[in-house]
């Protein structure tokens, strides 16, 4: 027996060796790939999967900076990417890459930029710093040399004017509720000594969030607005793990959390915060009626 | 080495990857995570490697 599947997968930032950028040293990475995998289910071989890697041509004038420790998560048609570290600074922004249009044109035009790749060596109050050594010069984002239309334009959506946005952050999670057209962003560091121990809902728009060129106006973003949920049980947490699921007897869409790190009390240290897990139910019906305060159960780990 | 000579992403830390098969299509639905189920993990291999012993392998189970 001998048959293929198909499946397509994103990868987008972190922080690497950005070998156009510099000779040597880490970067700030703000590049997209596509990796389409082949694979096989050989009763000779056992399961094989072969990855073809296609660069997706980011416009550089509407892609977030490199960065590292961002989190992001797909709605149907879209990748959905929140906050991170570029260097400067943790971030509190959102970005919308309509990914059809991504899938579409990855590998057509392998000619772009490094969408502002940055020098690590600018993290020195990072204690994860590498060591690095660039060309400043070189890692500004470079004038494509192709055609822009072939180019991927994130969205930046303009939400709900005065409206409260979560901390800035990085290693939080970032997880699509895609029924309930909900984004959830738990936990993650707003400094590097500041754990958060915080969840935030934003209600996506009715539609399209954004137009196959990264367009987000008049889609109803400034209708939605960050909404800070309550009781989020257990400590402050970073680099965690989280993901969606839906209770097969209820329907009911929930965030699964587990672990994490956090901080040692008083001393400081970074410790692990050992299996503990949540299972994390929100009422979307508040969420959707005028953006008050959620009640959220979040239930103890099975053991 | 130039960018468009570069055909596997940078080796890199912290970065996001995701499943984006779901373009919102009918009948394309959501993966779920309740119940029971048994994961594997399934090392990718780049497609642009050498012709090696694995590849023979393949082949011969192509043809076979």
């Amino acid at each position: 027996m001998f048959f293929c599947n198909h499946s397509n997968f994103l990868l987008w930032s972190g922080k690497g060796h950005d070998k156009v950028a510099a000779s040597k040293g880490s970067s700030m990475l703000g590049d997209a790939w596509i990796a389409t995998t082949e694979s096989t289910d050989s009763s000779l071989m056992g399961d094989v999967s072969f990855a073809e890697w296609k660069r997706v041509p980011l416009d550089p004038s509407a892609s977030p900076d490199g960065r590292w420790k961002s989190n992001g998560d797909v709605f149907p048609g879209y990748f959905l990417a929140f906050g991170g570290d570029d260097l400067h600074g943790f971030l509190n922004d959102l970005w919308v890459m309509p990914l059809a249009h991504a899938l579409g044109v990855a590998g057509s035009n392998d000619t772009t930029t490094t969408s502002g790749a940055k020098d690590a060596s600018e993290e020195g109050a990072s204690a994860e710093v590498e060591g690095a050594v660039a060309d400043e010069s070189s890692t500004k984002p470079a004038t494509a040399s192709a055609n822009e239309e072939a180019m991927v334009a994130w969205g930046q959506p303009q939400l709900q004017k005065d409206s409260e946005l979560p901390h800035v952050r990085r290693g939080h999670t970032v997880t699509v509720l895609p029924s309930s057209r909900l984004l959830v962003v738990v936990g993650g560091r707003k400094k590097h000594e500041v754990c958060l121990h915080d969840a935030w809902v934003l209600p996506l728009p009715k539609g399209e969030l954004a137009t196959p060129e990264g367009k987000t106006e008049g889609l109803g973003w400034d209708q939605s607005a960050w909404v800070e949920i309550e009781g989020v049980p257990g400590e402050c947490r970073w680099g965690h793990a989280a993901t969606q699921a839906t209770d097969p007897i209820t329907n009911t869409e929930f965030v699964a959390i587990f672990g994490g790190r956090k901080f040692d009390g008083p001393s400081g240290l970074v410790s692990l915060v050992a299996c503990d897990a949540y299972i994390f139910y929100l009422d979307m019906k508040s969420a959707r009626d005028g953006y008050s305060l959620l009640y959220s159960s979040l239930l103890p780990a099975l053991s | 080495m130039r960018e468009d000579q570069a055909k596997l992403p940078w080796c890199r830390k912290g970065g996001v990857m995701v499943s984006v098969d779901n373009l919102g299509e009918e009948g394309f639905g959501w993966p779920s995570a309740s119940g029971t189920s048994t994961g594997r993990f399934v090392r990718l291999f780049p497609l642009s490697f050498d012709f090696n012993v694995v590849t023979v392998l393949l082949l011969y189970n192509v043809f076979l």
